[in-house]
């Protein structure tokens, strides 16, 4: 599955979709494998015990820790998941950026980590409101974070940045140096192409090669 | 260590679901290690140590084809297991065409497991054995004995 984008805008889309749910669903399969093996070291322990061996209380300890553990991760990322499904019921609604980006970067998280890319984010950064097409706000997004993740060839840190102005909202993605990404003006086109539907732009940072500077106009701002 | 006893390194970035299967494998008799990455399975297995891997096709940095060629490329006995969440016919195929001797979708039952590491034991065995037998006859061979 292509996770960068592909020659056919209309693809695009569905393509996104594509690769944000068949790598989800290998982070799900990984959830659901490990809570297999807790079931069946449960069971391990059941034998043993009818054996007349003792349980040592420890083990149980750290076979529940690891059961919450895989719950709770399996439970946020079927939350982020449905959020994601939604993002197709209103052509145009507000969306505040940090809970798309906290949204994005849980769907994300396998591709960062395949990537070796550690993804530096303050999810407090709430109230920076964004009016536009919900499917295309996080396809844009997803895009510019995969582009800077790929700007790496063995892993690093992608800092993330929300900086309000007059009427705009301006994201940063501070990665390495964005020249050298295989297919990188062909995907630098497609945030263009996306930023500039719901009337934003996509810039390099002139002083930081290695930055991606999303510009959208924010909620409340006056129209240039 | 008991020279009977099956080794196998498990290597898979999922630290929980490792950790888990290898005490499981261990309390039905195995030895076993685990990693997290290609390049720990390629400098792990380097002495010939074990009878199976049991390898992740998604990892960090390395994937389990590039691992499964340069583990083979240095020992071609070596008996290689996938066990992947990332389960398509195609990478299964792939694997196989590789040389894995099977491609398993994660949640495998323990049981096929088993038989799969007990297989892929006794194919390596056969292997080791064979090559043995060949380098002597080449010996002799040369010697003209």
């Amino acid at each position: 599955m292509s996770e960068g984008p592909t020659p056919h805008a209309d693809h695009d889309a569905l393509a996104f979709m594509g690769a944000v749910t068949a790598s989800v669903s290998h982070d799900l399969s990984n959830v659901l494998s490990t809570i297999d093996q807790v079931s069946g070291l449960i069971e391990d322990m059941l034998i043993a015990v009818e054996r007349g061996v003792a349980i040592d209380p420890a083990r149980l300890e750290m076979v529940q820790g690891r059961l919450a553990h895989q719950t709770k991760r399996g439970v946020t990322i079927v939350r982020k998941l449905n959020t994601l499904g939604h993002t197709t019921d209103d052509p145009v609604r507000q969306e505040d950026l940090a809970l798309v980006f906290s949204t994005l970067l849980v769907l994300m998280e396998r591709m960062a980590s395949r990537r070796r890319i550690q993804v530096i984010f303050d999810p407090e950064q709430t109230g920076h409101m964004v009016e536009a097409n919900p499917v295309t706000l996080y396809h844009l997004l997803y895009h510019a974070l995969l582009l800077v993740m790929d700007s790496y060839s063995d892993g690093g840190d992608v800092t993330l940045d929300l900086v309000e102005e007059e009427n705009s909202t301006s994201i940063s993605i501070a990665g390495h140096d964005l020249a050298s990404v295989e297919g990188g003006g062909d995907r630098l086109a497609v945030i263009h192409v996306l930023a500039d539907q719901i009337g934003g732009k996509a810039m390099i940072d002139a002083d930081d090669p290695g930055c991606l500077e999303v510009v959208l106009p924010r909620v409340g701002g006056t129209q240039e | 260590m008991d020279e009977d006893r099956t080794r196998v390194l498990l290597v898979d970035d999922e630290k929980d679901f490792v950790e888990l299967l290898a005490e499981r494998l261990a309390g039905r008799g195995l030895t076993v290690d685990t990693c997290s990455t290609g390049n720990e399975a390629l400098e792990r297995s380097g002495g010939g140590n074990y009878d199976a891997v049991v390898l992740d096709l998604e990892m960090p940095g390395m994937d389990g084809i590039e691992t499964l060629k340069k583990l083979l490329a240095e020992q071609p006995e070596l008996q290689v297991i996938f066990l992947s969440g990332r389960g398509t016919l195609k990478t299964g195929i792939e694997a196989v065409k590789e040389g894995a001797l099977e491609f398993l979708e994660k949640p495998a039952d323990i049981s096929t497991l088993l038989t799969h590491i007990e297989e892929a034991k006794t194919r390596r065995i056969v292997l080791v054995e064979k090559r043995m037998q060949d380098e002597i006859a080449d010996v002799l061979r040369r010697k003209g004995w």
